[in-house]
């Protein structure tokens, strides 16, 4: 083939002009670190990078969610652990104070105590975090939990709404407790039911509350058990009316069972004394323990008083049992949140490292292959250089 | 005697002539588009004697230019489609880095992170704020986007002007040189003349880079030069300018037009190769879709943040209102048409929006509504409004036949993308109602979160009871009225909200239903507005916001990615068009040489024929004189 001089020169510059793009693109992938520098470099590749690296963002995002979840649960586990260790003492004073051998006055010295017991109770559950927000009046952050009414009771000032924290892009977790689970609504009783003595007996009897034996059978009914005379009695359903035991023989500690309950009544009732069982109540911590002060003061010099003394007080250690039982349900369920925390933040982490190894994988250059490449492709522009220079020098005319 | 005379002056001459034409050549060794040229000679008529014919010396018959016609048409198609490959891809280029450059996708992100960080603590004006910041940047990042896109429109009606500009120039001296040709052919001896036809091609050629052309040579010499679908721009000694002119319904896109009897035609569909047609294909192939989907991303975005922000509660205790304000769909009437129309996004179905522009035209019954990047109608009859792709149609003028209008939904809806709200306490993160058992409740029953069916509801905020009847199969709504029966779990749709009660009420148990005042720290409506970033809104509900937008970079990166493939294929294909013509015409400096010594020696030679003659002449005087 005829070569004219232009091609000639034409050969040698579009040679070297692609040399110098590729070692361009050589250079550029070295100093980037990237293979995918524009989105044509790769397009598929660039589109899944936009989208794993959505997805990482995402993913340290809940990380730090979970941290801030974290740091709330922690206070809410170490209010509810300290309430617990509080109501212990309440509980082993009450106990104290049910020695019958007490004088007035260490009486007076566990009232003392009980008395201040209630207010770190009522200050724990009027715990701050790091922000100044009230942690126990669930959403309503800026309201005090709870607060004394003027008629002295103990009222919850918060909301029943619990605050989900996004841990994964499927995973959400409740952040805190709200005042009104916590220290407010605790049923009392035995949880199921509750037994009281009638005002104004005038016997000795009092009720022992036992529990369910029959569940099928029980009945969210109030009863009353009326004695007719000193060792014969009734059992009434107050909610409807109906007398479900007619003129029972009353015998000192025998078992009592109606509604799929079992009580026991002791000592010696009066004839016209009564004896209440009733669906178990909302009652908060605070308001059992404002029961067991007014226990704690109340006379039992006469037989009928120590009756309903002792009576109360084993209430009160019932109640006492059903809150400890929630602060304990409340650290168990914290606990297992920041199980949930913490195992999620490992599912985080794998998550990113697999993320991140696929997008290394669609947009990192294989920097060995890019530096042999480069030093290939230099090595072919100065071979083509020199080639030109000496192709050019080439000429008849210099012969002439 | 004579005739040796002649015949050393007939090869004198000639190759003189030869030794100039080559000396031409080498002149022109570095003149784009010169073929070289050759001396034709032939021996002259021979002289008749007795004994036969005796020979004439030689004669020049004409000076030829070598070159082919066909590799000429092959190199400029091929020049053409290098240039429209490679001006595509340069700004294909431009779009592509603009959309991959990450920066957009971060400030996306970076938004629904400081949502996540406001519902973690959203009692704090601190987070407030910095998701208002995150959502400004992202409002401007996308308003910067669409900005870029218009300069990138501007410059491309720029690079369109000065096309036509320069196909005017090139178009007027191709008929200048067809005027030169013609009248060469006409006067002197009929042969062509060589340089002219070089020129000429070279002006087609520079054309060609342009636009694609087709030629058709005339007897009379000229080359006639069309463009696009058959559109003369020379004929004969006449070039026909081209004009731009702004689309009559799109006053932004400048459009390729001819102007003939004071009509003026636009011919811009018809241009699809060169530099013109690289940038007007772009235009429509990438910019303007591209554009269009960062409209409809933002679009979609405002609109179910909006709706979602408006059913939640700020920290006044108000309704939230429109958190981002965004452009609104354009339409441009015919100055000729008699009805109107509005046209507004349809916020029920945002999930229909296209990144099609459409033209809606009436026939006197119906409206017809032509999608512009699928080519597919849509008839629309009565009165409207008409709710379709994402768009609610309203005709406020009563139509006539013959109305036309462009509609461009999305097109300007980023660049007027802002955050409406200034007050971090405005961001409504709260449920608008709170759910609460009442404490002498002695039933095991609890009440869900309510969620919003309708915000519009006037009694919402309303504080309602549930209260159980005894038994306590059915509840009464406020303890009066019907009795429902409970089912737990079942949805209870009461006052625009949703709960569900399960487990088992006792008789009197009550659950309310509340307006959810003074609730800072609930994140009830935050949750919500940061699950938008996982749901699929887009293309029927098929397409997440990030998935759309990286769906777009997708697009617009295997675009560009085949373009600069095309391009590095036609810059093979036009580097071997250019090899295949200059091999057969362009100049070796090194045959010139050769040829020089050739012709030379041939000069030589023949000065000394009429050396010989002169030689002989004088013996013959010699003798004559003695």
């Amino acid at each position: 083939m005829r070569i004219s001089d232009a091609q000639r020169f034409d050969i040698a510059l579009n040679s070297m002009f692609r040399l110098q793009e590729s070692t361009a693109k050589y250079q550029t992938q070295i100093s980037t670190g990237l293979k995918v520098n524009n989105p044509a470099d790769d397009p598929v590749a660039a589109a899944q990078v936009l989208l794993i690296n959505e997805r990482v963002t995402a993913s340290e995002q809940y990380d730090r969610n979970a941290e801030f979840a974290e740091l709330n649960l922690q206070q809410t586990e170490g209010a509810v652990a300290s309430a617990n260790d509080v109501m212990q003492r309440i509980r082993e004073l009450t106990i104290q104070g049910k020695n019958t051998t007490l004088t007035d006055a260490d009486r007076r010295s566990i009232t003392t105590e009980v008395r201040q017991r209630l207010d770190e109770l009522k200050s724990l559950a009027n715990s701050r975090n790091a922000a100044g927000e009230y942690i126990f009046s669930g959403t309503l952050v800026d309201t005090q939990a709870f607060t004394t009414d003027p008629t002295g009771s103990v009222v919850y000032n918060g909301d029943q709404t619990n605050r989900e924290i996004k841990i994964s892009e499927f995973r959400t977790v409740t952040d805190g407790f709200t005042g009104f689970d916590a220290f407010a609504a605790i049923r009392n009783g035995n949880g199921t039911y509750v037994t009281d003595l009638a005002a104004g007996n005038t016997g000795s009897g009092r009720i022992v509350p036992g529990g369910v034996v029959d569940k099928s059978a029980y009945q969210a009914h109030d009863f009353r058990i009326t004695f007719t005379a000193p060792d014969t009695y009734d059992v009434i359903d107050d909610t409807t009316g109906a007398t479900v035991l007619a003129a029972q023989t009353y015998t000192d500690g025998a078992a009592i069972t109606f509604n799929g309950i079992q009580l026991t009544l002791v000592g010696t009732p009066a004839a016209g004394d009564e004896f209440l069982a009733g669906p178990s109540q909302n009652q908060s911590v605070f308001e059992t323990v404002d029961r067991l002060l007014a226990t704690l003061e109340s006379p039992t010099a006469l037989a009928a008083d120590a009756a309903v003394f002792q009576n109360d007080l084993d209430r009160a250690l019932g109640d006492i049992d059903q809150a400890m039982d929630r602060f304990r349900e409340v650290q168990g369920i914290v606990g297992a949140r920041r199980n949930t925390i913490e195992s999620q933040r490992v599912a985080n982490e794998d998550l990113r490292l697999q993320l991140n190894t696929v997008r290394s994988r669609l947009e990192d250059a294989d920097l060995v292959e890019a530096v042999s490449r480069l030093a290939q492709d230099s090595n072919a522009l100065e071979a083509a250089q020199s080639a030109f220079v000496r192709v050019q020098g080439l000429s008849l005319f210099n012969f002439l | 005697m004579a005739s040796i005379f002649n015949i050393g002056v007939s090869a004198l001459s000639a190759a003189q002539r030869q030794l100039g034409t080559t000396s031409h050549n080498i002149a022109n060794v570095n003149t784009d588009g010169y073929s070289r040229q050759r001396v034709e000679l032939n021996q002259a008529p021979p002289q008749a004697i007795s004994a036969g014919y005796v020979g004439n010396g030689v004669r020049i018959s004409e000076i030829s230019r070598v070159a082919d016609q066909f590799l000429i048409g092959q190199l400029r198609s091929a020049t053409a489609n290098e240039a429209k490959a490679s001006a595509y891809a340069d700004y294909a280029a431009q779009i592509d880095s603009l959309l991959g450059d990450g920066t957009a996708t971060a400030a996306l992100e970076g938004f629904f992170t400081a949502m996540h960080d406001a519902n973690g603590d959203p009692a704090s004006t601190a987070t407030r704020e910095v998701a208002l910041n995150s959502a400004r940047s992202f409002a401007n990042r996308f308003s910067d986007l669409d900005r870029r896109f218009g300069e990138i429109a501007r410059d491309l009606n720029g690079a369109i002007e000065s096309s036509a500009t320069r196909i005017n120039s090139l178009s007027g001296a191709i008929a200048d040189i067809n005027d030169q040709i013609m009248r060469a052919l006409g006067t002197s001896t009929g042969e062509p003349p060589n340089d002219l036809i070089d020129q000429r091609d070279r002006l087609v050629q520079d054309l060609s880079e342009l636009t694609g052309v087709t030629t058709i040579a005339q007897e009379n010499g000229a080359l006639n030069v069309f463009i696009g679908a058959g559109q003369a721009v020379v004929a004969d000694v006449t070039s026909i300018p081209l004009v731009t002119v702004p689309d009559p319904l799109d006053g932004t896109r400048l459009e390729i037009a001819t102007t003939s009897g004071g009509t003026t035609s636009i011919i811009s569909q018809s241009i699809t190769n060169g530099e013109l047609g690289a940038a007007l294909d772009f235009r429509d192939d990438v910019l303007e879709p591209s554009r269009n989907a960062i409209g409809r991303l933002a679009a979609t975005l405002a609109v179910t943040f909006n709706e979602q922000h408006r059913e939640g509660l700020d920290l006044n205790d108000a309704f939230g209102r429109d958190f981002f304000t965004i452009g609104t769909p354009n339409v441009s009437a015919d100055p000729s048409n008699t009805g109107s129309v509005t046209v507004a996004l349809d916020t029920a179905n945002i999930g229909s929006l296209t990144t099609a522009d459409y033209r809606l035209s009436h026939d006197g019954t119906d409206f017809t509504l032509l999608n512009l990047a699928d080519n597919t109608t849509q008839t629309l009859s009565g009165a409207g409004p008409f709710s379709v792709d994402g768009l609610t149609i309203t005709v406020t003028g009563a139509p006539a036949a013959g109305d036309v209008y462009l509609v461009q939904p999305t097109k300007s809806i980023a660049r007027n993308m802002s955050v409406a709200i200034t007050d971090p306490r405005e961001l409504a993160l709260a449920r608008p109602n709170r759910t609460s058992a009442d404490g002498a409740n002695i039933g095991s029953g609890t009440i869900s979160p309510a969620t919003v069916l309708d915000v519009a509801d006037a009694n919402l905020l309303t504080t309602t009871q549930l209260v159980f009847n005894d038994p306590p199969t059915t509840y009464q709504v406020n303890g009066a009225g019907p009795m429902i029966a409970y089912t737990s779990g079942a949805d209870i749709d009461i006052n625009g909200w949703r709960v569900q009660v399960s487990g088992t009420p006792e008789p009197g148990d009550t659950f309310t239903v509340a307006a959810n005042v003074g609730a800072a720290g609930d994140n009830g409506n935050g949750l919500a507005l940061s699950e938008l970033q996982l749901t699929k809104f887009l293309d029927g509900a098929s397409t997440t916001y990030q998935e759309s937008y990286s769906q777009l970079v997708g697009r617009v990166g295997s675009k560009t990615q085949e373009l600069q493939l095309s391009r590095d294929a036609m810059t093979v294909l036009r580097e071997n068009a250019q090899a295949s013509r200059d091999s057969l015409s362009a100049v070796n400096l090194d045959e010139e040489a050769a040829q020089l010594l050739r012709f030379q020696q041939a000069y030589t030679a023949a000065a000394q024929v009429i050396s010989i003659a002169n030689e002989t002449f004088a013996s013959l005087l010699a003798a004559v004189r003695r």
